[in-house]
């Protein structure tokens, strides 16, 4: 096995000979992309020249054109690059600067930015001003401002959502709101945590289902349909402890929204949720846990359907991000990217075994962003660099660097004696 | 192989010295590269050794990872995977890990690691980005104070290019006003040199007469003394040569005249010009070689015409003017100096060479002065200082027995018998107490009593000897003290070899007295004696025994260490210089790693230790309120 190479992966040519019998493309396509998924390593010809003088708190790729990258840094400040095309070209390295960036787009950390799912004309941002930006994209201009009653931690648009334009916020205050873009507004209060809400996520299946979680360790679930909070996720609650209980009695159905407070008080988690992510069917959540003292910080993944712990084990995670850090997933056989101190852990996301360790950063890292065409992944952290993991280099690459960089030393063995 | 690989760099960075030790890394670096595994297991041994908590253990790993990283691909490849690692313990820039104890070989480690990593950076970095990432976190992030070794040499160049550059405008600007210049300058120079040549031909015919009489007198004196044929010949055509000086008459004055201000201008103005502009048709690099080759030809030709003008003067006599009226007395004294040189010489040579010094002081005086610089006051000068020459040896002698004064007051009216006038300054004072007599004198007594000369006291300076007890080392104690030496007790004469001079005087006088001792004392003596030799016995004992502790203590050391490095090729070839190794550790050990991390005791610790004992701070603590006490009941003396 050449090093490099993750167990389990099979080489390109296998699926060839499977297309010349009859395979359909997508599956060839599909496998391709699982391996250049598992080889992720320090881009070596891309540079993502980060703008901020601040940490880089949250990144995402807009779901668009899977080509314009957004930025919320620490100094209050927001960049947007594009990741497709570079701006300058130096022999062998693409250095991809800034398209644009706003200077003190708020007064404090931006903690959260996100595309406006539909197209990229629009884009917002919460800070720890308290405060929610909305931004037209083409002439930088604030379009509309909410004022939360705290610091924000987090902002959530629905991607699948063809009804409503809400932006779910989790603030400092433990009721959620719902901000209307249409009519600038809050539409709905959601109360029923107990402390602040670090991360707020709309379902990646249904747009009127919103999952919440807090610094109470709850993850609730919502309906926005309807009055209060649905379902509770419970830790102790696994598939294994259900299947049990569906056995004995043959009547499932959902509990009632109006919840018996057992159920209402029971906790996803020991410390502080502090990242929420979706599976891209919308069929698993993640979610991350502050190492709290007394609590060991790890990563759950759950099963919404049925609404009860996987007990999947994602070994020595250690999130010890103050701030929200954020999860994500990838492609059809998921992976994960857990931002894990200075490094990134990629876990397999139904079986929990770790893949590798992506070690690049030298602070914490706060976000990843997964570009699931070109199976690139970029991370920011709180050493003020974007950095860019993207699957091997082939061997012409190689080349290239040796033979067009003629004033570096070539990478061999220099034995003079 | 990997527990001898593990031993050496055990050995290298074991060590107190500031460099990796030659044979050791010559001797990793052949295993190393032996093979892949040793690659790998060097990268986690050295990465363990600089793990240590010691500065100096840190240093030698890192100088030892790279030496093996600009190597070794694996190795690099292995480093890099921690690279994180490596900076935190080399830099110590986490403040939860900083760089471990002496805090010089810290400040080093710290200095070389910023070295390095710029270095990796540069040759490497494009090939390791994490190499890349992690020497721009250090830089921009941390704001750590790169040397910058490559930007240094680049500024420096670049500032010499862009000197050289503006040396060049300049020199072209110079050469383009030179190009425009120049026939009129060289018109100038041509008529100059024509003049000069005409002067010469106008002279150059005068001479030849003058030639016609010399050869006549040659002849006669051939005939007169036959028997010193060759000398003479020779001693002609020296003066042959000589003669070529036209003698400067009344007729031919002013030609001589003119031709020394010509060769003034020549020398003051024309050559030095010459020179000038050949340095700058030499510096300047323009943009038409061939139209500056041509000029340059041209000046170096007018530059050697002067040349040989100028040669051509000095060969005829022909002074400048105002060099040779200050120089006058100069040229007489070298003449004489010369003169003095030449009667060192022997044989019929000398003869001759004073002959024709004769005969050149009779034409001297025939032809009057040959030179303007022969001016009266040379004689003058030469009269007063034969006159002197009686005098100065009196004062010589009274110099010799004056003795030296500070100066002082008294020495203004030194030797004088005179009275002085009271009132000296040439007013008429009024004095409201009574009338001033203007013409008051002060005696000389009263003079001399005003001015006796004082000076303060300084003692007399005598050299303090050395101590020059012997020490340790071979050598004698330098120390120059008053009365005692701090380290070897009262200073008494000793010998060359330090080995005191009273002593064996006292022993000599003791043998004498010896002879009259009573017999109590003679046992008593004998007692003495005798516990005495056992003392030092004992005394030999020990140091034997501590000798042999040591020589085994050592001998250990070198087994272990030749252990260590044995069997690879390098230095069973190499065995001289291990033999050397051998040999100067256990000198370097002395000063070993734990040593460095021991506190130095300085004075201060040492007078701590006396004045903050426990007993002494109670006695100190007592005295004060003792003190204090006694100071309050004295100030209320009735109170209660």
């Amino acid at each position: 096995m050449p090093p490099g190479r993750v167990y389990g992966v099979a080489p390109m040519w296998s699926g060839l000979r499977e297309r010349e019998l009859g395979a359909p493309p997508w599956r060839y396509a599909a496998s391709v992309r699982r391996m250049r998924s598992h080889a992720l390593e320090l881009c070596k010809t891309k540079d993502v020249i980060s703008s901020g003088r601040g940490a880089v708190n949250s990144l995402q790729i807009d779901p668009v054109e899977a080509r314009y990258m957004l930025a919320g840094n620490g100094n209050g400040s927001i960049s947007v690059y594009d990741i497709s095309q570079p701006t300058t070209v130096e022999h062998y390295s693409q250095k991809h600067e800034a398209l644009f960036s706003i200077d003190k787009a708020h007064r404090y950390s931006v903690s959260s930015v996100r595309w406006y799912p539909v197209d990229t004309g629009i884009f917002i941002s919460g800070s720890f001003d308290k405060h929610i930006n909305v931004w037209d994209a083409n002439t930088l201009e604030v379009l509309m401002q909410f004022k939360m009653p705290g610091k924000v931690f987090g902002v959530s648009m629905s991607p699948v959502s063809t009804t409503h334009m809400l932006i779910a916020t989790g603030t400092e205050d433990y009721r959620i709101r719902l901000c209307d873009i249409s009519s600038g507004a809050f539409t709905h209060t959601l109360s029923a945590h107990r402390d602040a809400v670090w991360a707020v996520k709309w379902s990646a299946s249904s747009e009127w289902i919103l999952i919440s979680g807090g610094c109470d360790g709850a993850i609730r679930l919502w309906d926005i349909r309807r009055a209060g909070c649905f379902y509770v996720l419970d830790q102790h609650r696994s598939s294994a402890s259900q299947e049990a209980k569906t056995s004995k009695d043959a009547t499932p159905g959902r509990v009632h929204p109006g919840l018996t407070s057992a159920l209402d008080r029971s906790t996803a988690h020991y410390g502080t949720v502090t990242s929420l992510q979706t599976s891209r069917d919308g069929h698993y959540l993640l979610s991350a846990e502050h190492n709290v003292p007394g609590s060991d910080s790890r990563v759950k993944l759950w099963d919404i359907e049925r609404g009860c712990n996987t007990l999947v084990n994602y070994e020595a995670t250690n999130i010890n991000g103050n701030l929200t850090c954020e999860l994500e997933v990838s492609g059809d056989k998921p992976l994960v990217f857990v931002p894990c101190l200075t490094s990134i852990q990629v876990y397999d996301m139904l079986s929990g075994r770790l893949l590798s360790t992506l070690k690049g950063h030298y602070e914490l890292v706060k976000c990843c962003a997964y570009h699931s065409q070109s199976q690139e992944l970029y991370s920011g952290s709180n050493d003020r660099r974007i950095l860019v993991w993207s699957p091997e280099q082939s061997v012409s690459e190689d080349e290239a660097l040796g033979t067009i960089a003629a004033q570096v030393q070539a990478d061999e063995d220099n034995w003079s004696d | 192989m990997a527990g001898r690989l593990s031993d050496l760099i055990l050995a290298a960075t074991n060590s107190p010295g500031k460099e990796l030790e030659e044979p050791l890394l010559k001797a990793i670096k052949a295993l190393v590269r032996a093979s892949d595994d040793n690659v790998k297991a060097a990268a986690d041994l050295l990465m363990d050794r600089l793990g240590k908590n010691h500065s100096q253990v840190r240093l030698l790993a890192l100088l030892l990872i790279d030496q093996l990283f600009t190597r070794s691909k694996l190795f690099r490849g292995q480093i890099v995977a921690v690279l994180e690692k490596f900076m935190v313990l080399c830099l110590g820039h986490r403040t939860d890990q900083p760089l471990p104890a002496p805090a010089d070989r810290a400040a080093l480690l710290k200095a070389k690691a910023l070295e390095i990593v710029e270095r990796w950076n540069e040759t490497f970095g494009p090939h390791y980005k994490e190499l890349q990432l992690g020497y721009e976190y250090l830089k921009f992030t941390l704001r750590l104070d790169f040397p910058g070794v490559r930007e240094a040499a680049n500024r420096a160049e670049e500032e010499k290019n862009a000197r050289d550059r503006r040396t060049q405008d300049l020199l072209r600007c110079r050469l383009l006003q030179l190009t425009e210049n120049f026939p009129g300058l060289r018109r100038d120079l041509e008529s100059t040199m024509s003049q000069l040549e005409e002067c010469f031909a106008i002279l150059s015919e005068e001479e030849e007469v003058v030639q016609d009489e010399d050869g006549f007198l040659e002849v006669d004196k051939d005939e007169e003394d036959s028997s010193e044929v060759f000398g003479i010949q020779s001693l002609r055509s020296m003066r042959d040569q000589e003669e070529l000086m036209v003698t400067e008459s009344r007729d031919n004055e002013a030609i001589f005249d003119m031709a020394r201000d010509l060769l003034k201008l020549v020398t003051t103005r024309h050559l030095p010009a010459a020179q000038e502009w050949l340095s700058v048709l030499m510096r300047v690099d323009p943009e038409d070689r061939q139209s500056r080759d041509a000029l340059m030809k041209e000046v170096i030709d007018l530059r050697n015409r002067l040349v040989v003008l100028k040669d051509k003067c000095q060969e005829l006599g022909i002074v400048e003017v105002a060099k040779s009226k200050t120089t006058t007395d100069d040229d007489v004294e070298w003449e004489e100096e010369e003169i003095f040189d030449r009667s060192k010489l022997d044989g019929p040579r000398h003869k001759l060479e004073q002959e024709r010094e004769r005969e050149r002081e009779r034409e001297r005086e025939q032809g009057g002065e040959i030179r303007k610089s022969s001016s009266p006051q040379a004689t003058a000068t030469g009269t007063a200082s034969s006159s002197n020459a009686t005098m100065s040896e009196l004062k010589q002698k009274l110099f010799e027995e004056a003795p030296v004064l500070p100066w002082g007051s008294f020495l203004d009216a030194w030797g004088s018998d005179a009275a002085v006038p009271a009132n000296n300054r040439g007013l008429v004072l009024d004095n409201h107490w009574g009338r001033v007599d203007p013409d008051a004198l002060i005696s000389t007594e009263k003079m001399a009593e005003m001015q006796v000369r004082a000076s303060y006291y300084q003692p007399l300076k005598s050299e303090l000897r050395p101590c020059s007890a012997p020490l340790r080392n071979g050598g004698l104690c330098q120390r120059r003290d008053l009365r005692k030496c701090p380290l070897h007790g009262t200073i008494i004469p000793r010998d060359d070899r330090g080995n005191p001079l009273e002593e064996k005087r006292a022993v000599e006088a003791k043998g004498k007295e010896k002879a009259a001792v009573s017999p109590a004392a003679l046992a008593a003596q004998a007692v003495r004696n005798v516990r005495g030799r056992d003392e030092a016995k004992r005394k030999q004992n020990k140091l034997l025994r501590q000798s042999q502790a040591r020589t085994d203590r050592q001998h250990n050391e070198a087994v272990l260490r030749t252990a260590a490095l044995a069997h690879d090729t390098q230095t069973i070839e190499a065995g001289l210089e291990r033999k050397s190794l051998d040999e100067e550790t256990p000198k370097k050990r002395k000063g070993g790693l734990s040593a460095m991390l021991r506190k130095k005791e300085t004075p201060k610790d040492r007078i701590a230790r006396r004045l903050l004992r426990g007993r002494a701070v109670d006695a100190m603590v007592a005295n004060i309120a003792r003190d204090e006490d006694a100071k309050y009941r004295e100030s209320f003396p009735n109170q209660w």
